[in-house]
């Protein structure tokens, strides 16, 4: 019986992760074949004509179109995020010190963008935008701006989610300790309340540039001419592999970008962890700083 | 083991004494300078005490000098309610203090006003001849150890300790080219004042008159200094060599220079606390402030640390202000005792004076074990209680009603009648190791007794009680506090022959009465019916009336005092209560009365032990 329920245990793991991973290492093969027909191996070129071959990396290097909305995406990603963290946390901590009655409508305010339909934020900014165009502005408003300004209200609140339990955790008079040891307010906050919180500042940062990595809707929507793509409209990843759909199959270029994609964030994760682990180790030692101090004047004496 | 502890104590010693020598020098230069430098120091005129014969000081008195910190008039109001009423005391230079009382009493609060991180509502803190009120807790020269130590997790233990210093600032005084000091406008002694007049335009205590006199004292001030530059100072941080020289002296203090490197979250829980002592004294303040801090402790640790502290204090000479609810901690580590109850101070004394003379029956109930009577004075030096007359130590006068201690240690027990001996008859016997407690019955009415001699449970016994025993104190004025209550089995609260209707649940967290009238939490049910528990009523709940018909407790009028806006009543019942009434309405003594009380305004505490009553 033991061994059974230990056996449907291990199974549902494995399944899961093959469900993850297969396809993932699938994508990776596949991204060294040149078939522009998904699931037909072409042959006849490569190594030995068996069709593996970097023809597809070659042309995504090539590719200019590619290139202006990896740039788009990457800037639009880490601008909005920076925003996006900035306010979150802002908020997180604004909601933390006020009276409980004000926190409750903070957190019922900021729960609805999370749980409303994406394509209901991207709907109401438009209009808004709009309005606020020909009303006051007597032009079209569509930029960079409006983009940034939909990604941010897009990803603000899981700053917040993010954050707030890093608050919550936190020790009440961690705070009034800093301020009896001589740090003003402000010093309290940088010195003491940041730190505490920063692996839920951070966790909220790359939360927010993954939701805007990948976001259609509200790109699609509010977006206008800006940035990499000159005079036309911004085109970002998902947007531009939306419209290359549209007219036919998947340029084959896109599986050796998400291959690229995949190995970048592969390498994050665990280059953070190793990080980590190098840091917990090492540890500052300020008997050794001591002595190497007490040998520096020992020398210049 | 107990060499080590020797030579950790040799240790600190030296530390303690290195500390001293090392810091002699470079203080003494340093100190007048500090005294003239520190931004906001103000003189505040002081009224010539020979001239005006009512600012004279009473005999107790000590001079200004003497005192570190006094907190004249306090009074603290959180959402209209009055947490600290009128607070009046000081704390001598190098003096341990010791705030003690239940939770709520607002010991902690005043620990806060005095750290900075409350601010009074009306009143003044004067830190060594200025008031503090206006100052912000990084600009006050008080420290505190917390009571979850609140270590920055971030930090290793040299960080911990190194924070406070990193961000101190020396003033050094401006000096032109020729060597003159540079005078400036002082913005920052103006800014003080201004926020004086900020505070004062709120004050919600202190009449009209005063406030409009205290805000143009102020303003004068202000004109002066805008008109009178005075010389300037820069700030200079500490540099990194004195910083660590003053983390290093720390650290051997409290024994742990060879922990500098050590993350605060391997620390347990004795060192963290060493950890935050260390963070505070290495700032060298003039006061200590400590919040309960061996709460977290466990016992034995807890009775190494009271010792540990006490030497430190002894050595440092800081004064310190300790908060804690264990009245024996107090007692043990104190200079003097600070007992409060309800946002009151009920005494200030020596642990001694505290113990031997309370000054009310709340005092002799949270101190120690006691047993408090009510008695009528019979005679000189004579008093009447437990149906019999005692002779005492203290005068009081003829027929005043007044409530009398008797400690548990000072009745002496006989299996033999003799002279000045009463009977009584055992009711329990508990062995606590060098003792025996008993409760023993007079009539209807209870004696505890701590006796090394053993007694059958059940048997008669003889007591004897000889003056010194027995303390007489006033009746308590500013608190009812009832100390023989029972619950009967109606779950109702009885006082004397008096029931109410008191809701049970309030004596045990998320409890909850079931359908039998048994007190439900958790696991656990409990049959009250029986239990002993203390009750408490404020004058001013208590409603008093001419119509008898309709009052929970009659009784007559025993004496009524006039004080300023209310008249406080004495109310006597046949049943030999007596309950203390607040009401702007005049009575005349002998008066016959009615008195109510809203059964949600009796705060009650259990008395005996509750898992006896356990179902």
């Amino acid at each position: 019986m033991v061994t059974f329920k230990k056996v449907l245990a291990q199974s549902f793991i494995w399944i899961l992760l093959a469900l993850i991973y297969l396809p993932i290492l699938l994508l990776i093969v596949w991204s060294f074949n040149s078939s522009t027909v998904l699931g037909v191996w072409q042959t006849g070129n490569g190594v030995n004509g068996s069709g593996l071959t970097g023809e597809v990396y070659e042309a995504l290097f090539r590719s200019e179109e590619i290139g202006r909305a990896l740039g788009n995406t990457v800037i639009v990603a880490l601008s909005s995020a920076t925003v996006a963290t900035l306010l979150g946390t802002m908020g997180a901590m604004g909601a933390y010190y006020c009276k409980r009655r004000t926190t409750a409508i903070i957190e019922a305010v900021n729960q609805i963008p999370v749980v409303n339909a994406e394509v209901i934020i991207a709907m109401s900014l438009t209009v808004m935008f709009v309005m606020v165009g020909n009303i006051i502005f007597h032009e079209n408003l569509f930029s960079f701006w409006t983009l940034l300004i939909g990604h941010v209200v897009l990803s603000a609140p899981f700053v917040y989610l993010n954050v707030k339990p890093k608050l919550l955790q936190l020790d009440p008079s961690l705070y009034e300790a800093a301020l009896d040891l001589n740090a003003t307010p402000s010093l309290a906050v940088r010195k003491v309340i940041i730190p505490q919180i920063l692996p839920g500042i951070l966790s909220g940062f790359m939360l927010a540039i993954s939701l805007s990595l990948d976001d259609f809707i509200v790109t699609a929507f509010t977006s206008g001419p800006g940035l990499l793509s000159g005079q036309g409209t911004i085109v970002t990843l998902s947007t531009y592999v939306q419209s290359k759909i549209k007219k036919g199959p998947v340029p084959a270029e896109m599986r050796a970008l998400t291959t690229f994609i995949f190995l970048l964030v592969v390498g994050i994760a665990v280059g953070y962890t190793i990080f980590n682990n190098v840091r917990a180790k090492r540890g500052s030692s300020h008997s050794s700083k001591r002595a190497k101090a007490l040998a520096r004047a020992e020398g210049r004496r | 083991m107990k060499e080590r502890n020797e030579r950790l104590t040799r240790r600190t010693r030296a530390a303690i004494a290195s500390l001293f020598r090392r810091s002699g020098e470079p203080r003494e230069k340093e100190e007048p300078q500090a005294v003239q430098v520190t931004p906001e120091a103000i003189q505040t005129p002081q009224p010539a005490p020979s001239v005006t014969p009512e600012s004279t000081p009473a005999p107790t008195d000590i001079p200004d000098a003497d005192k570190i910190i006094e907190l004249k008039h306090v009074t603290k109001v959180f959402d209209g309610v009055k947490v600290i009423d009128d607070e009046n005391f000081y704390v001598r230079r190098g003096e341990f203090l010791t705030l003690l009382g239940p939770s709520g009493c607002g010991k902690s609060t005043t620990l806060r006003m005095i750290a900075g991180f409350e601010t009074p509502s009306s009143g003044d803190i004067i830190l060594d001849g200025r008031d503090i009120v206006p100052v912000p807790p990084y600009k006050r020269p008080v420290n505190t150890v917390f009571q979850h130590y609140a270590l920055f997790p971030n930090l290793d233990v040299y960080g911990n300790v190194a924070f406070g210093l990193k961000l101190k600032k020396v003033p050094v005084a401006l000096k032109d080219k020729e060597g003159n000091p540079v005078l400036k406008i002082n913005r920052s002694k103006i800014r003080y004042f201004r926020r004086q007049i900020a505070r004062f335009e709120k004050d919600p205590v202190i009449s009209q008159e005063e406030k409009e006199r205290r805000i143009q004292e102020f303003q004068d001030q202000i004109d002066y200094l805008k008109t009178h530059p005075e010389p300037a100072y820069r700030n200079r941080k500490l540099t990194d060599e004195e910083i660590d020289d003053r983390v290093m002296r720390a650290l051997q203090i409290v024994d742990l220079d060879e922990m500098e490197d050590r993350s605060i979250t391997k620390l347990s829980g004795g060192q963290q606390q060493r950890v935050a002592i260390a963070r505070a004294i290495c700032l060298e303040p003039k006061i200590l402030l400590l919040d309960e801090p061996l709460g977290a402790l466990d016992l034995k640790m807890r009775k190494d640390m009271q010792l540990e502290l006490k030497e430190m204090h002894r050595k440092l000479g800081i004064t310190f202000i300790y908060v804690t609810h264990d009245q024996e901690e107090a007692l043990t580590m104190s200079d003097r005792v600070m007992v409060m109850s309800n946002g009151l101070i009920q005494q200030i004394g020596t642990p001694t004076e505290i113990y031997n003379e309370p000054k009310n029956a709340f005092v002799a109930d949270f101190i120690g074990d006691s047993n408090i009577y009510n008695g009528v004075m019979t005679g000189a030096r004579k008093v009447r209680f437990l149906g019999r007359e005692f002779t005492c130590v203290d005068d009081f006068p003829l027929n005043q009603r007044v409530d009398v201690v008797v400690r548990p240690e000072d009745v002496e027990l006989f299996d033999q009648a003799g002279e000045g001996t009463f009977a009584g008859h055992i009711d329990s016997c508990v062995f606590k190791g060098i003792f025996f407690q008993y409760s023993i019955m007079v009539g209807s009415q209870e004696v505890i007794v701590k006796s090394t001699r053993a007694f059958p449970e059940g048997s008669t016994v003889f007591m004897r009680i000889s003056p010194n025993g027995i303390h007489i104190m006033n009746k308590e004025l500013s608190l009812n506090v009832f100390t023989d209550c029972v619950i009967d089995k109606h779950n109702q609260l009885t006082v004397g022959e008096a029931t109410f209707d008191i809701d049970v649940t309030k004596l045990l967290p998320n409890s909850k009465l079931d359908d039998d009238g048994y007190l439900v939490q958790g696991e656990h049910r409990y049959d009250l019916s029986g239990l002993k528990v203390t009750a408490t009523i404020r004058p001013e709940d208590v409603r008093i009336t001419d119509d008898t018909s309709e009052a929970q407790v009659t009784g007559t009028v025993d004496s009524s005092v006039w004080k300023g806006d209310h008249y406080l009543l004495v109310v006597h019942t046949s049943d030999d209560e007596d309950y203390v009434v607040s009401t702007p309405y005049a009575f005349t003594a002998e008066d016959t009365v009615g008195l109510s009380i809203p059964a949600e305004r009796i705060v009650l505490k259990v008395k005996g032990d509750l898992s006896a009553h356990e179902v």
